[in-house]
């Protein structure tokens, strides 16, 4: 019910940008030729928007098409979405002024066989952290209630978990690519010179690839699941950046995508940072 | 030749016994994911409706696969041996692909020795759909979901048996002396349904007239099409150098999808940008391969369909471009 009136607010608000703020595209969502697939919608007409989906299967990412430059656009964001948008905006690679961000309270997504779409299980912001013009639910959304399971897997039973997962790697760098955060014109992985990579898939090879992206997301992971649910072999990969994200909130006070003014954690030396902070040792 | 009856009480007895000899290859789930994998016990493998998420083209096409290796002393070692495999649980689509990579890697000017290697030495049997999956589009593709030739043996469900139909010396050697019965299943024969999906058009026009950058506007790039694709067989080589001046060649999946596809060392690069490469795709699948090797390089398998983050749809890519050139042809 309340997707359904949702959705014809935002057709509503579409319209509305055509016609009075001459907007050139729009980012939605439709349905795409295949039951139980949704697909991205760049409406550019007031008919187009009547093609707008919005119901509990708009899992696919659209905020990543906003780092292709196409001047003014507009974006229906869920959360994850407006998240990973405060993150391009702190990260300078999107300007805030060339954008129009029609932000939707989101119930969680739902996979095919009704269960919580990878991201959404232990999400607790529903309401967009940036938009411009809000479209609420309006009717009770169930929050997931327990905390999020932390990593309770033993420090020394860590290593064989890493290994388990890396053994169905097959090393297709489909996360990468799908991951708000991994925007690099050129990855690691990817360069000859230096070759960082061996020339099999090895474990090896998976541990540099997964521990280095890993990093390269410390306080920059949106939570959006995407890494996930592309995975064509079911890695849980997202544990290990899970822990990197819980480490940057307790030692800097920072989580990603959610305040547009505030610096990346990682991108500012603060003196005021706890010793852990600075030196790196285990959180108390 | 001929067909017999396997009784799907003696079927894991059978390939029990046939794993004593042959690395066995077969759809196996794990955590919810059916995938090709070596078989451990014959026990675990899954013959059903159900189309395994990546193709199994890996088994004759490894993802990785060391050519050779060189040293400063002139040394030269060759690729290690290639062990008697059966691949067993293949679907009519990808006999298919096997088929047109057969085409691209064993016929021709080049001949790839590590492709035509593991296809000798590779039991091909297949086995029927019952039922199409969402997305798959086989029967628009030249594909009968119930049955291929294109094997060694093909299976189908008989209810508590099933027919295995042979077609070379080689299956007739893999099931020979398991006292099976012979059978008379009937004259079965290919249905091919009518109304193809295909290109026929001028590779200038599917260039000029076609506004690639729309069609493409939601790829992400993420290669997982290309990946689990069944006839995409793009690779390159990758030198590894060890310490003691000595030098491993490595030949690995490449994939149309990536930014570094076809990058020249001198920095550029033909394909640029994403409609480019994504052309390249479809081309590739509708226009190419059946320019150089007469089959159109994809199955209607629906892999790429299924698995597109995005919900790209190579099915409705197609269309659209026929509607886009015949509309414009009548005009
Ligand atoms: S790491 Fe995964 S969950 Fe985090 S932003 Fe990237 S795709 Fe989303
Ligand atoms: S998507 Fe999955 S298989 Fe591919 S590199 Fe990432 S974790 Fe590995
Ligand atoms: S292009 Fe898609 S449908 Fe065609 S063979 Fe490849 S994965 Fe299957
Ligand atoms: S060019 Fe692209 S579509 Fe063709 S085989 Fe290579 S990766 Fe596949
Ligand atoms: S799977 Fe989809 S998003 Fe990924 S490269 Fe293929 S068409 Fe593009």
């Amino acid at each position: 019910m309340s997707f359904e009136t949702q959705k014809n607010e935002i057709i509503k608000i579409c319209k509305k940008l055509f016609k009075e703020e001459g907007t050139k595209v729009i980012i939605g969502f439709a349905q795409s030729e295949v039951e139980g697939i949704t697909t991205p919608l760049f409406m550019r007409t007031a008919e187009d928007a009547e093609k707008l989906k919005w119901d509990s299967q708009c899992t696919p990412n659209l905020a990543k098409y906003l780092l292709e430059k196409r001047g003014k656009v507009g974006i229906v964001a869920k959360t994850c979405d407006a998240r990973a948008i405060v993150m391009y905006l702190v990260e300078q690679q999107i300007k805030r002024d060339e954008l129009y961000i029609i932000g939707v309270e989101c119930p969680g997504m739902k996979n095919n066989d009704a269960t919580a779409s990878c991201g959404c299980e232990a999400c607790k912001m529903r309401i967009p952290p940036i938009y411009d013009v809000l479209v609420k639910y309006n009717a009770e959304i169930t929050l997931p209630d327990s905390e999020e399971a932390s990593n309770t897997v033993a420090i020394e039973d860590n290593l064989k978990k890493f290994q388990d997962e890396m053994k169905k790697c097959i090393l297709c760098y489909s996360c990468r690519q799908v991951c708000y955060g991994c925007y690099c014109k050129s990855c690691f992985v990817d360069m000859n010179v230096p070759n960082w990579l061996p020339g099999e898939i090895s474990e090896g090879a998976k541990m540099i690839f997964h521990l280095g992206r890993a990093m390269h997301l410390a306080g920059r992971c949106v939570e959006c699941g995407a890494c996930e649910r592309v995975c064509p072999s079911g890695v849980n990969i997202r544990y290990l950046i899970k822990e990197i994200t819980k480490f940057t909130k307790e030692l800097y006070a920072y989580e990603a995508g959610i305040d547009p003014e505030e610096t990346p954690a990682l991108a500012v030396f603060n003196p005021n940072d706890s010793e852990a902070a600075m030196s790196g040792s285990e959180v108390q | 030749m001929s067909t017999i009856a396997i009784p799907k009480l003696k079927l894991v007895e059978i390939l029990d016994k046939i794993k004593e000899s042959y690395l066995l290859v077969a759809p196996v789930r794990n955590q919810g994911i059916l995938d090709f994998a070596v078989v451990k016990e014959a026990a675990e493998i899954e013959l059903s409706n159900d189309i395994a998420y990546k193709s199994p083209k890996e088994y004759l096409f490894p993802q990785v696969e060391k050519i050779l290796r060189f040293t400063s002393e002139g040394g030269l070692t060759p690729s290690e041996e290639v062990p008697q495999t059966v691949l067993l649980g293949i679907k009519p689509c990808d006999l298919e692909a096997i088929k047109i990579m057969s085409a691209v890697f064993t016929t021709g000017k080049y001949i790839d020795t590590g492709f035509a290697n593991r296809l000798e030495k590779t039991i091909l049997v297949g086995l029927g759909c019952t039922e199409e999956k969402s997305a798959c589009f086989c029967d628009e593709r030249t594909v009968d979901k119930a049955l291929s030739k294109d094997c060694d043996v093909f299976l189908t469900d008989r209810g508590n048996y099933y027919a295995a139909e042979i077609f070379s010396q080689k299956g007739q050697k893999l099931l020979d002396g398991f006292c099976l019965e012979i059978i008379n299943d009937g004259e079965r024969v290919k249905e091919i349904q009518q109304g193809l999906l295909e290109i026929n058009a001028e590779e200038n026009d599917l260039f000029n007239k076609i506004d690639w950058e729309r069609l493409t506007e939601k790829c992400l790039g993420c290669g997982i099409c290309t990946y689990i694709c069944p006839t995409c067989h793009c690779f390159e080589f990758k030198d590894v150098v060890e310490k003691k001046g000595a030098v491993t060649r490595y030949k690995c999946w490449d994939s149309c999808m990536y930014p570094r596809f076809t990058l020249h060392a001198s920095g550029h690069n033909p394909r640029e940008s994403k409609q480019d490469r994504y052309r390249q795709r479809v081309l590739h699948k509708y226009l190419y391969v059946k320019q150089n090797f007469g089959y159109t390089a994809c199955t209607g398998c629906g892999r790429c369909i299924r698995s597109c983050p995005v919900g790209m749809n190579i099915h409705s890519v197609v269309k659209e471009i026929n509607n886009i050139l015949n509309v414009k042809g009548e005009n």
